[in-house]
């Protein structure tokens, strides 16, 4: 690999890996998650599809197992907001009061 | 000195202390960050307190916080003000009355009537008749600074340590000497500070002190990156209409999760979308329901985000107390035991506040505001819980 040419990681978040080796020796992340977290590793819209593997390999100290799953959570893939609208929009738009 | 905790709570109270010279041990049971401070907003505000205390104790924490990020490295800091907006004409006449009392308090409000709205915010639907705006309400990312915070105790001598679970307060006649942990190693001390969030009780009912912390759900929306609907933070007012006495009007499903909109563009070119409020225990899974219910209070406001891509949900559980103050208290009956928990929805606006009280109480300096209003056993003083 070229010295110059900046290695990107994660191509949806355009995070190089200089500047994953700089957040873990200045913020010092205990997981994958906590580095995750402060350089949005895995936070684009493949959810980490792509990068997990690469990401794997970098050096946290890990306390947890590791496990590269992340954790699913709905919408489980993305979505137009609009499709959430139209379904039971007539019965939930009724307008009721606050107990 | 110990402090159990490292949220934004802790972390902050650990970068007051040491800044002062104090020697912190910080300890957590997962990594820095890794409880409800990292599964929040990063709103600073004060644009939903009562005129009075609750409003100029957020106002201390904004200006606190504004010097904190002139020395921190970059957390993402804003100061955009924020918006509340109104879904109805009797939202409205609300919205006028709360903006006269804030700025008889001197604080920056603004009351937009329905020509002015439109005018700030262009992407609203049209029918939303008024709303207001705040100057001073400021964001940041919550994660990056509980991390900078808590980079910046380790550079004042602090010591951190993680995926550390403390299992008990330990005493002597009575009076705190250390902590505990879960593998038996004993921290000594002579002074333990307890920011730790909704698990709060599970550490302080072993000593026969209660104190009313319950966890209370929120969820939170991502959108991919794409068009913003504005650059500042907006919330709907309708949630504060019980402060009047009146009852917010809004559709079931919204009801029933207790959402109402919050929209927060990022530094990341997207927007996050909230909030719920339930009480279902410390289960921080996503519901579709909810999610659901999010989306389309936020498309009531925002037609146009019909064409917006959510990516990701994810919930966080905010430390409720029964009068939305946090506990920032010595505990008089255990020399040494100070608590900072309970923050609810305001726990990264409030830290940089609460971390400076904490100080206070260790180094016996005058308290930066009045504590008697978190004092910790208020919930228990006759009848003296709803009326601090
Ligand atoms: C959806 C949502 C949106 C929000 N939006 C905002 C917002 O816009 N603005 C705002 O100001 N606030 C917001 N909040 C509220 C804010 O997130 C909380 O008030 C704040 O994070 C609480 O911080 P804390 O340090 O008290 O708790 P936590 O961050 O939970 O920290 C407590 C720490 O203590 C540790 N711990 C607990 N018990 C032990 C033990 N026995 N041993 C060792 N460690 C232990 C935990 O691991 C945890 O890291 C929001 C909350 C939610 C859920
Ligand atoms: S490549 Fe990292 S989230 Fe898509």
């Amino acid at each position: 690999m070229s010295k110059t040419e900046p290695l990107v990681v994660c191509r949806c978040e355009n995070l190089t890996w200089d500047e994953v080796e700089r957040a873990i020796s200045e913020l010092k992340p205990t997981s994958l998650r906590q580095l995750k977290l402060i350089t949005r590793w895995g936070m684009g819209i493949c959810q980490g599809r792509v990068c997990r593997s690469l990401m794997a390999m970098a050096e946290v100290p890990d306390h947890a197992e590791r496990d590269f799953r992340l954790t699913v959570r709905p919408p489980y893939k993305p979505i137009r907001m609009g499709i959430l609208k139209d379904a039971e929009a007539e019965e939930a738009g009724e307008p009721c009061q606050d107990a | 000195m110990i402090v159990v905790g490292a949220g934004v709570i802790g972390t902050a109270s650990a970068h007051y202390l040491s800044q002062a010279g104090v020697r912190v041990t910080l300890i957590d049971q997962g990594d820095v960050g890794s409880g409800t401070s990292s599964r929040c907003d990063g709103n600073v505000l004060a644009i939903d307190k009562d005129p009075g205390f609750d409003s100029q104790m957020a106002r201390v924490s904004q200006d606190l916080l504004h010097e904190l990020a002139e020395r921190l490295p970059p957390i993402e800091y804003r100061r955009p003000g924020s918006y509340l907006v109104c879904d109805n004409l009797d939202e409205v006449a609300m919205a006028a009355e709360w903006v006269r009392r804030q700025q008889e308090e001197g604080l920056p409000f603004v009351f937009l009537d329905d020509a002015a709205i439109h005018h700030h915010l262009p992407d609203l639907a049209d029918d939303v008749p008024g709303g207001l705006f705040c100057g001073s309400d400021s964001t940041l990312n919550p994660l990056l600074y509980t991390a900078e915070l808590a980079r910046a105790a380790r550079q004042q001598g602090s010591r951190v340590y993680t995926h550390a679970k403390v299992a008990s307060l330990e005493l002597n006649h009575g009076q705190i000497r250390g902590v505990r942990l879960h593998d038996g190693t004993l921290i000594e001390g002579d002074m333990v500070v307890a920011a730790t969030g909704v698990w709060t009780p599970d550490l302080l009912n072993p000593l026969g002190l209660e104190v009313p912390i319950q966890p209370r759900k929120g969820h939170l929306l991502v959108s991919g990156k794409g068009p913003l609907f504005g650059n500042a933070k907006v919330m709907e007012f309708g949630y504060l209409m019980s402060k009047f006495g009146r009852e917010r009007v809004a559709p079931a499903d919204a009801m029933q999760y207790g959402v109402a909109l919050v929209y927060e563009p990022t530094a990341s070119h997207n927007f996050l979308l909230g909030s719920s409020r339930e009480f279902v225990g410390l289960d921080t899974r996503s519901n579709p329901d909810v999610v659901k219910a999010i989306a389309r209070r936020a498309m009531r406001f925002y037609p146009g985000m019909q064409e917006s891509t959510i990516i990701r949900s994810y919930a966080g559980l905010r430390p409720w107390t029964p009068d939305h103050f946090p506990i920032v208290s010595p505990v008089g009956v255990v020399p040494g035991l100070i608590v900072a928990a309970g923050h609810e929805g305001d726990g990264i606006g409030l830290a940089a506040v609460t971390g400076r009280l904490v100080a206070d109480f260790v180094l016996g300096r005058p308290p930066i505001v009045d504590p008697t209003p978190l004092r910790w056993n208020r919930f228990s003083e006759q009848g003296g819980a709803l009326h601090v």
